[in-house]
């Protein structure tokens, strides 16, 4: 490894990333946020959208 | 024991100072004196010495390994290459040996019985021989005896000619068999390389201090201009760098002519003559250059450079530019050599890489060999970078020389020079260190090791996952796709620990699909998350035969979800295709915390594959490079 220590550093910070990102659940697109909707808002989802 | 008698030329005492001498030239008059018993003869009057840079004198005592002997007598034998010193040597328990002179080389030789020897004429450079099979032929040819000094146990003749072939041994060893005007070998003389101070004559080098080849002035008998001779005592040819004349120097400089007025320089030299260069920690002067080529016609020819450099210790060494490229090139014991598919030398095993004919195009400045233009050698490159391992064979000479790589910028700072005053490089050398070169292996080891730890990282995630709520949705009766009354709100659920939320729908589809605009929403109005899933299942039949596509399944996930109590909520839509009778009543759905993504998993496996993929594709590449030069490429 003596000659390669950047592809030693690169692939512990990917393992750490993919690491991180499995244990906190990150996801691409659909992300969880605070919202107006609630307990509340989901009776305005009664009637539908 | 000695004896002494008056030379019948000139009346000075002359001793015979061992019992086995025949010969003796008198110190005084050079006359020639044979011994026969009691009876002195004097055979006429031998040339006088030419002047060369041997450090050895008469009776000089040394020792090897061990055993005191003295010089007794000096012959000077005219060989194809040039003037060799040969100096007869006497130990104190009667053995006898030579000591020759090559171009600042040295070797010590004994007498031994030739045994079971070949033939002259079968001795060919390059081959083994019967009888010494560990010994190479690495030389040919007929000595001549130019002139004598001191006391010799043989009769030998000024004009007298042998023939002889210089074998080189494993380990060092050296030899050269006698077969005098014939065939047969007469005599054997069996030894190795030695430096003065392996022979304890080491005192002779440090008095004289390496400085006695002065270099001399003289001038080009054709252009009248001013050549500069660095080694007046070795040189045997030089080039002038004003008009190209090849000039021949016979002894030190007595006579020179022009050898070949054709000798046009074809190449701008990258170092001027009389250059130094600081390499390996010794100060070389550049003496002369040469632009060497191979190919099948003048057309297609390859050409590269040559430059003879010289260190009055080290002696000579080449420095080789092609292409930009260099290498450090330095004469190797041939003796040492293995032969087959594969060269071994030195512990190193080289691999063939090209075979050619080898010519000497252009020169310039001074050569210690009657070097020709035109001349042409049968050579064969092995290598393993960053060295590099040289034959060149003639028919009477057989020469091994080991070349090392070296960084241009190292020339140029050898030089004091910079670099881009140096050819550019050009393509890949033959014994260019790969850059790549043993980070292959290593960077796919690692690779496996970091795949092995994002594997475990994937294992350790899916002992984690766990369902948090999971349900049948029916459909209402009657209910309409899209319609408010379609749509499911489920019951709160906690969702804990960490991790993402997958939210998965199975729906019994035929020829029919199912789309459902889903939210996960916090009962405490802290966070909510929107997501869509679609499912379809079609299946026919066309004049393939039967067919499908799709699945009843759908998942969607959602990432940041904090712990804490959930509702889903799905507004769900749904259709058929063609005449498909299948109404759909109802689907599952189940959400589950903590899932891992083998897609992520994936993404981060291709990551990590980059770099060593890309790293082992230059070193192809690089190697690629390499070959394509050689007699090799494509295979």
């Amino acid at each position: 490894m003596k000659k390669s220590p950047g592809y030693l550093v690169f692939g512990v910070l990917v393992a750490l990333v993919y690491g991180v990102a499995s244990v906190a659940g990150w996801e691409w697109g659909n992300t969880m946020g605070r919202g107006p909707r609630g307990a509340q808002g989901l009776s305005s989802y009664r009637g539908g959208k | 024991m000695s004896y002494e008698v008056s030379c019948p030329s000139c009346g000075s005492a002359v001793i015979f100072a061992f019992d086995a001498s025949i010969i003796r030239v008198c110190s005084s008059c050079r006359s020639l004196l044979v011994r026969d018993g009691a009876r002195i003869e004097n055979v006429g009057l031998v040339a006088e010495l030419v002047s060369t840079p041997s450090l050895l004198r008469l009776g000089e005592t040394g020792s090897y390994q061990g055993d005191a002997f003295q010089i007794v007598g000096r012959v000077q034998v005219e060989h194809p290459a040039g003037l060799w010193d040969e100096w007869r040597i006497a130990f104190s328990d009667g053995r006898l040996g030579w000591l020759a002179e090559s171009l600042g080389r040295r070797h010590l030789l004994l007498d031994v019985d030739p045994g079971d020897l070949p033939a002259f004429s079968q001795c060919r450079p390059g081959e083994r021989i019967r009888g010494r099979s560990a010994m190479m032929v690495i030389d040919v040819g007929v000595a001549t005896v130019k002139t004598l000094e001191g006391e010799l146990p043989q009769d030998l003749r000024p004009g007298e000619t042998w023939n002889y072939a210089d074998l080189a041994g494993p380990k060092g060893a050296f030899a050269t068999i006698d077969f005098g005007d014939g065939e047969a070998a007469r005599a054997m003389y069996l030894g190795r390389a030695a430096t003065l101070e392996q022979l304890g004559l080491g005192h002779l080098g440090r008095e004289a201090g390496f400085a006695k080849a002065a270099a001399q002035a003289l001038q080009c008998p054709e252009c009248r201009g001013a050549l500069t001779l660095r080694l007046p005592d070795l040189s045997k040819r030089v080039a002038c760098p004003y008009c190209g004349t090849l000039l021949a120097v016979e002894g030190s400089l007595q006579a020179i002519e022009a050898a070949d007025k054709q000798n046009k320089l074809s190449f701008e030299p990258a170092f001027k003559l009389g250059a130094k260069a600081r390499l390996d920690g010794v100060t070389w002067v550049v003496l002369g250059a040469m632009e060497r080529s191979s190919g099948p016609s003048d057309y297609t020819r390859y050409s590269w450079r040559e430059y003879l450099l010289h260190e009055p210790i080290r002696g000579f060494r080449w420095l080789v530019e092609d292409r930009g490229h260099w290498t450090v090139v330095d004469n190797a014991h041939a003796g040492d050599l293995e032969m087959g598919t594969k060269r071994r030398f030195g512990g190193q095993t080289f691999r063939h890489f090209v075979s050619s004919e080898a010519r000497v195009d252009s020169l310039v400045g001074e050569f210690p060999w009657a070097v020709t233009r035109g001349e042409i050698t049968q050579a064969a490159d092995y290598i393993a970078p960053p060295l590099i391992l040289s034959e060149e064979s003639t028919a009477t000479e057989f020469n091994l020389s080991l070349g090392r790589y070296i960084e241009s910028a190292d020339v140029a700072q050898a030089f004091g020079i910079a670099a881009p005053a140096l050819p550019r490089k050009e393509g890949v050398h033959a014994a260019q260190p790969n850059p790549y070169q043993g980070r292959v292996g290593p960077l796919w080891l690692w690779f496996l090791a970091l795949s092995a730890v994002l594997v475990v990282i994937f294992l350790f995630s899916a002992t984690r996952s766990r369902t948090v709520f999971q349900t049948t949705v029916r459909l209402p009766p009657g209910a309409v796709s899209g319609s408010p009354q379609a749509v499911f709100i489920s019951e709160p659920f906690q969702v804990t620990g960490s991790g993402n939320v997958r939210v998965k729908v199975y729906a019994p589809l035929d020829n029919s699909w199912l789309y459902l605009d889903g939210t996960l929403a916090n009962t405490k109005a802290e966070a909510v998350g929107d997501f869509e899933m679609e499912a379809g299942f079609y299946r026919g039949a066309d004049q393939d035969g039967a067919w499908s596509e799709g699945s009843g399944e759908a998942v969607a996930f959602l990432g940041g979800v904090p712990p804490g109590e959930y509702t889903l909520r799905l507004a769900p839509q749904w259709g058929v295709v063609g005449r498909s009778k299948r109404v759909l009543k109802d689907f599952q759905v189940e959400v589950r915390r903590g899932v891992p993504r083998a897609s992520y998993l994936l993404i981060a496996l291709v990551l990590i594959f980059l770099w060593p993929a890309w790293v082992t594709s230059r070193s192809s590449s690089f190697e690629t490079a390499r070959w394509s030069e050689s007699d090799h490429a494509g295979s």
